[in-house]
């Protein structure tokens, strides 16, 4: 007899305290709680954010979390189907949540700056403190010291992707969606893994096939001491699937990738397994790393 | 109507249970057809069509045609059952699937369904013949 387990969801407030106001705290506090470090309200623990469960409860946290700018957090759901239409023959189609919230702007503008990460970890008890909880606490701390500018000249929208590890469908769905909208979108920005620097060079892989935004992170991240290393990509037949950055390229918005140095070879050896905890992330580098997109998206929303 | 099918039906009419698992096994699949369609994927409409098409055609024809297409029908319902089981297991036994959307899916709801739609499939294979019997 087969016979599936599955924990009950806990219907309580998961953020029952106040994030410390500290940049560096509060993005540990998030890690922490987002990789099962922390205990959650009521004694939930998010021990991996692979299964549905998991997901679900990862959703309401991430709600939460948004509300605690003091704006909506608003559930993007869709259906899509498998990638092989075999499997659709099996199986029910691919089904989860996009959570994003918008920092409006300060003069009714129509322009929107996207800023993306994922929130599902890689595999089955994967905590996933580097892939992708530092992406996500990035965000947050961008889109909260952002808030704080007397001037914002464009939209902000914060948002988390669900199923990134299942072939980017959560990022798919939403670019649909950013299709229909009738936003002006002047850039999207994806980050994936952020917290490991093993040779302490505090360096940042961007990928974009945008020029103007490779020239913005470069010239900020001069100005900063912060090495760059660019992958400048093709768009035109562009047909890569790794992370949540690739599926906005045909769709032909101006996109860049940002994250460890992943393909540079200093990246988290711990990704998508059960050692990928809050221990191994390096907080400091995060930081580095957070202050420097906050500048340039500072840069873009102001100018 | 042809005469063929007046008798089909008179019979499928004395038969409710019988009726009634081939019509819920073809309604299952429909709508998971058309639920498809609906976000882009046509594979699963088109298949159970096709079908469809050869119950309505086969039916026109002859009982021994009405009862080949019943007899393709419950064996792919068994092909597919059991691909269902088998998955089930390996996710449970012998090694768990990898992919989150899969592995929901072959849960204890999953399980039953697959049973009941294998049960339903033998069902229609056995008592094809009595169905017909004169």
């Amino acid at each position: 007899m087969v016979i599936s387990c599955q924990d009950k969801v806990n219907n309580g407030v998961l953020l029952t305290e106040n994030l410390p106001n500290n940049k560096a705290d509060y993005q540990k506090t998030i890690i922490g709680q987002l990789s099962g470090k922390y205990t959650l309200g009521n004694n939930t623990t998010i021990k991996s954010r692979w299964s549905k469960d998991e997901r679900e409860l990862t959703k309401r946290y991430l709600k939460e979390l948004i509300s605690t700018l003091g704006i909506e957090a608003k559930e993007h759901k869709y259906t899509s189907p498998n990638l092989n239409p075999g499997i659709d023959l099996i199986f029910n189609p691919f089904k989860g949540s996009n959570i994003y919230g918008i920092l409006p702007s300060t003069n009714n503008s129509s322009d929107y700056v996207i800023l993306g990460g994922h929130y599902d970890s890689g595999k089955r008890n994967a905590p996933g403190a580097i892939d992708n909880a530092t992406g996500i606490a990035l965000i947050y701390s961008v889109a909260k010291e952002l808030s704080r500018l007397q001037r914002r000249n464009k939209n902000i929208v914060i948002v988390f992707f669900d199923q990134e590890e299942e072939e980017l469908i959560g990022s798919k769905a939403f670019a649909r969606l950013l299709k229909k909208k009738s936003w002006n979108i002047h850039s999207i920005h994806c980050f994936d893994m952020v917290g490991w620097d093993g040779d302490n060079d505090k360096a940042m892989e961007i990928f974009s096939g945008t020029e103007s935004l490779i020239n913005l992170y470069k010239s900020i991240a001069d100005q900063k001491g912060i090495p760059i290393k660019d992958i400048k990509i093709n768009p035109v037949g562009y047909d890569n699937s790794s992370t949540d950055f690739d599926v906005f390229v045909p769709f032909g918005f101006n996109v860049i990738g940002a994250g460890e140095c992943f393909y540079h070879r200093d990246s988290t050896p711990y990704k998508d397994s059960p050692d990928d905890t809050y221990e191994t992330v390096n907080f400091e580098y995060l930081l580095s790393c957070t202050n420097l997109i906050e500048n340039i998206v500072e840069k873009i929303v102001t100018e | 109507m042809n005469t063929t099918q007046r008798n089909i039906l008179g019979v499928l009419k004395k038969h409710f249970v019988y009726t009634a698992v081939l019509a819920i096994s073809l309604l299952f699949f429909l709508y998971k057809g058309l639920t498809y369609l609906i976000i882009g994927s046509y594979v699963p409409f088109v298949l159970i069509s096709v079908v469809v098409m050869l119950f309505i055609l086969s039916s026109r024809k002859s009982e021994k045609s009405f009862k080949k297409i019943i007899t393709t029908w419950g064996v792919l319902i068994i092909i597919w059952s059991f691909v269902r089981l088998l998955l089930s297991i390996v996710n449970h036994f012998v090694k768990p699937i990898p992919e989150s959307h899969i592995s929901n899916q072959l849960g204890i709801y999953s399980f039953i369904l697959s049973i009941l739609f294998l049960s339903g499939a033998i069902y229609l294979l056995k008592y094809k013949r009595k169905l017909f019997n004169k």
